[in-house]
């Protein structure tokens, strides 16, 4: 290796190059913490060119590599699985450029995404994609993952946002598709570079579309005494053809966490909360708020209350954006899944869950993006007892099999990274991974740049060696 | 007029299958025959694109037609891609839903045309393009077979998103068999603000309506030419640019943007705004919409240039210039621009007028199109404007997923 890395030190120069075992543990996962397995080498560029020359360097040595931005990724997007090199982008974070009149920034990858809000907020924008991760990942990770966040139901995802990309390919050329106007002809390479996790090359530049902030928000906190009242009112609320600019659901367990972090006053006897938040202009968005109580109240909200100022509304956010960290409270160690069933089947994956959860005891929290059916079960545990993270991994798998059984998926805006890989072949036939093999293909044709992720090695089987997972277990 | 005919097709054998394993035994043969296959439905597309390069089999999709599945709590819909969008249209109204896209051919269109295409119109600018909506699509492959990607959910990121990549590919990856679309409630309520202006006002109108407080959802602009064209009899016909504001939300919100427009456009300026209300706006709505596909029966080529919103005003003006008495429209937030060259014109003087303005969009980082001309002019035009520098990946991912060139061969940007 160690010709490589001096190739490497060449390319990026000293003190941007981690290769002591000790350093690269921080390396050896995401927020995926069953599967683990280091690089041999993180380097940390500065530019599009160095990016390019890393490539080149990887495909002489034939060394596998793979892109990383904060590592804040739940399904091992980011695992370096045979180890290689790790590209890490976090010395890539310049705004490049924002460009209100025309609605669109030009961002390197490394860029925090609450960052790019920030920068704007005193010009009324927001970058609209808030996964919950926005204080610490990247928007290069946003793109690869196609992440979502609570107030995807109105805005959208991350590939609704992204109008273009600068990808260093995995023969380490530069190649730019789309851009900062709309509509340019042929196909929609950027669309399906956005979600493929990194298979396709490493995103140094993003040219994303930045949104005008609203004006006024709504926010409401709805008390149930059961869970299944506040999903029938989630179905009610959307059957009533109102979009929200968010709908998110906390569940006791989680309600316990949170107050013993953030002190925010939620009823700790509920059996589930809503936080329902509608945006937009002045004009009648109280009605739109005063309509979203009314059906709460009908299914049986004990209590609805209304974020009375802004401070209140930020305090609740907060809390629900930082529910995962308060979960620390409850274990050592926690596994979040990611599944999606279509919104009226949610009152039954969460008796499913539920089940579940006694079935391998194992405690299951709540807390989810309910707008969108898409669920995030929070299976607890210790990972220094081989036991509990067997009945996790059981526990994790049924739940997934069961949204798939009702029309869903098993990841909503994580990814299926390493950690979903099995699931692939029961979401897709061979003939739909064959496609998609045929379509990494035109971009990774070698598979050198995040080998083993999204698909199984060969259209129809699964991967069977699995180094990282045999080492947790 | 031109006929929206494609003179390469004419004389092929068409096929009507009535199931998707028939399509599927149809193109596995066409593979074997080493022939191609042009997707149709109504045809109301086919003038768009190259002339094919080889002789082939065309296609009717008009039978995959079936609804699958429509969960209306969910709001999402799952149907065959050869579903009339006036029958789709319908399905939804009923549930009170939508699929917020404009339509060009409103009693023509197929969803699968739409998708090949991608059909826009002025709601873009509000409620984004085709591509936001489609969440799952299933495709027949250059071996017959059926694939999918996506799901029937509204959220979901398992596996690439051939959604996109199929989106506006003008069916040159396969044979869109099945969609699923996320859809949305109606609107409540709507209105349609307009606004005549002097060419000098025409740039100060687009910025002050950037900066506007209010939530447009469309901001499309029509010159003179364009007006008497839609709407001979109209009163905004002697301004040199009509600007159509256009608001969809619930009605106290339509109302109040109406109303805080207006004061807007009279302190900034000095402009009266004339407000179509819900019920009397849908006309303009569709107008709008039909745009791009209805040049008037002289035209002899239509043209789509794509920079820039901040630029919408400077292009549109030069359009005017170089091809007086052309209608020009353009959907002003999005940057989307589209004439009509008028008719009399000989080609050398078309061909001249349409490279100067393809150089002067790429020069501001946009392009220029050919959505529409004469079939023998097609070798000299710019029928996809100018080649960019992805387009040796969109030939690898065109040799990687239909080797062959079974799918509308010759048709897309550089031959594909």
């Amino acid at each position: 290796m160690k010709p490589l890395f001096d190739k490497l030190e060449s390319i990026v120069g000293p003190g941007a190059l981690i290769t002591a075992s000790s350093e690269l543990l921080v390396y050896e996962c995401d927020g995926f913490t069953i599967e683990k397995n280091k690089p041999d080498v993180v380097v940390f560029p500065k530019t599009t060119q160095e990016v390019a020359e890393i490539v080149r360097a990887c495909n002489a040595f034939g060394v596998p590599f793979i892109p990383r931005g904060a590592g804040t990724s739940l399904a091992g997007g980011c695992l370096p699985v045979g180890g290689g090199v790790v590209i890490s982008l976090a010395r890539m974070k310049k705004i490049l450029e924002v460009d209100y009149r025309n609605r669109c920034a030009l961002v390197e990858p490394g860029v925090i995404n609450l960052w790019l809000t920030n920068h704007m907020k005193p010009h009324g924008y927001h970058f609209a994609p808030d996964p919950s991760s926005q204080g610490a990942c990247t928007i290069g990770g946003n793109v690869a993952t196609n992440s979502g966040g609570p107030h995807t139901l109105k805005y959208g995802v991350t590939v609704n946002h992204i109008l273009g990309v600068e990808l260093v390919l995995p023969d380490g050329s530069i190649v730019r598709t789309g851009g900062p106007i709309e509509d340019n002809p042929g196909y929609d390479l950027t669309g399906v570079i956005v979600g493929s996790e990194g298979t396709f090359g490493v995103a140094v530049k993003t040219w994303v579309r930045i949104t005008r902030n609203p004006v006024a928000y709504r926010t409401l906190l709805g008390v149930f005494e059961t869970v299944d009242d506040a999903t029938n009112t989630i179905s009610e609320i959307i059957g009533a053809g109102i979009i929200p600019g968010a709908l998110e659901m906390l569940d006791q367990m989680i309600l316990g966490a949170l107050e013993e972090a953030f002190h925010f006053g939620f009823p700790l006897d509920a059996g589930a909360i809503l936080i329902m938040e509608v945006d937009g202009l002045k004009a009648g968005l109280d009605e739109e708020a005063e309509r979203i109580t009314a059906i709460a109240k009908k299914n049986g909200a004990r209590e609805v209350r209304q974020a009375d100022s802004d401070a209140q509304r930020t305090l609740l956010w907060k809390a629900r954006k930082q529910a995962f960290g308060a979960v620390g409270r409850l274990a050592p160690s926690f596994c979040t899944q990611d599944g999606v069933v279509p919104r009226s089947m949610l009152p039954h994956i969460l008796r499913e869950i539920q089940r579940i959860g006694k079935k391998y005891d194992t405690r299951i929290c709540n807390v989810f993006h309910a707008g969108d059916g898409n669920i995030h079960p929070i299976l607890l545990f210790d990972e220094r007892d081989p036991e509990q993270v067997k009945r996790v991994l059981a526990a994790s798998h049924e739940i997934l099999d069961e949204c798939i059984r009702v029309g869903g998926s098993v990841t909503g805006e994580h990814g299926i990274g390493v950690e979903k890989i099995d699931f692939m072949p029961k979401l897709f036939s061979p003939e739909d991974l064959g496609m998609m093999i045929r379509l990494r293909n035109a971009f990774n044709p070698r598979n050198n740049c995040s080998p083993h992720k999204m698909l199984p090695t060969s259209g129809a089987c699964v991967e069977t060696t699995r180094a990282g997972r045999m080492a947790a277990l | 007029m031109i006929q929206p005919k494609n003179t390469g097709e004419l004389g092929m054998e068409v096929r009507k299958p009535a199931s998707v394993e028939e399509a599927g035994e149809i193109i596995r043969r066409a593979a074997q025959a080493r022939a191609a296959i042009f997707p149709f439905g109504n045809d109301s597309k086919r003038h768009i694109g190259f002339t094919p390069s080889k002789m082939g089999l065309r296609l009717n999709t008009l039978n995959l037609n079936r609804l699958v599945d429509y969960p209306a709590r969910d709001m999402t819909v799952t149907v065959q891609a050869g579903i009339s969008m006036k029958l789709l249209r319908g399905i939804l109204a009923k549930e009170g839903q939508c699929l917020p896209v404009d339509d060009p051919c409103p009693d023509q269109s197929t969803l699968g045309g739409m998708l090949a295409v991608n059909c826009n119109g002025p709601r873009r600018f509000g409620w984004g393009t085709l591509r936001d909506y489609v969440i799952g699509i299933s495709v027949i492959n250059d071996e017959g077979k059926e694939t999918k990607a996506g799901g029937r959910v509204v959220k979901n990121v398992a596996g690439y998103d051939f959604c996109k990549l199929h989106t506006g590919a003008l069916g040159t990856l396969g044979l869109i068999s099945q969609v699923t679309l996320k859809v949305r409630p109606k609107p409540e309520s709507s209105a349609m603000a307009v606004i005549g202006l002097n060419q000098k006002d025409l740039e100060p109108a687009l910025d002050l309506v950037h900066g506007t407080a209010t939530r447009p959802v469309s901001i499309d602009i029509l010159n003179q030419a364009a007006v008497r064209h839609l709407k001979p009899d109209s009163s905004n016909a002697s301004k040199d640019w009509t600007l159509l504001i256009g608001f969809e939300h619930n009605e106290k919100a339509v109302a109040w943007q109406c109303e805080t427009l207006m004061e807007e456009v009279r302190q900034g300026l000095g402009r009266e705004t004339q407000v179509i209300p819900k019920g009397k706006d849908q006309a303009i709505w569709e107008s709008l919409a039909r745009f791009q596909a209805a040049p008037p029966a002289d035209s002899q080529a239509t043209f789509k240039i794509n920079v820039a919103p901040a630029k919408v005003a400077a292009f549109a003006t030069l359009i005017d210039e170089t091809f007086p008495l052309c209608p020009v429209q353009a959907h002003a937030g999005s940057g989307i621009l589209f004439g009509h060259v008028p008719g009399a014109l000989p080609f050398a003087e078309v061909h001249r007028g349409i490279q100067s303005l393809l150089e002067k969009a790429k020069r501001s980082l946009g392009n220029l199109t050919i959505l529409h001309c004469h079939e023998d002019w097609k070798n000299d035009l710019p029928v996809w404007g100018a080649p960019r520098d992805d387009l040796f990946l969109m030939r690898k991912v065109k040799e990687s997923l239909d080797p062959m060139g079974l799918f509308n061969p010759g048709r897309f940007v550089d031959r594909i």
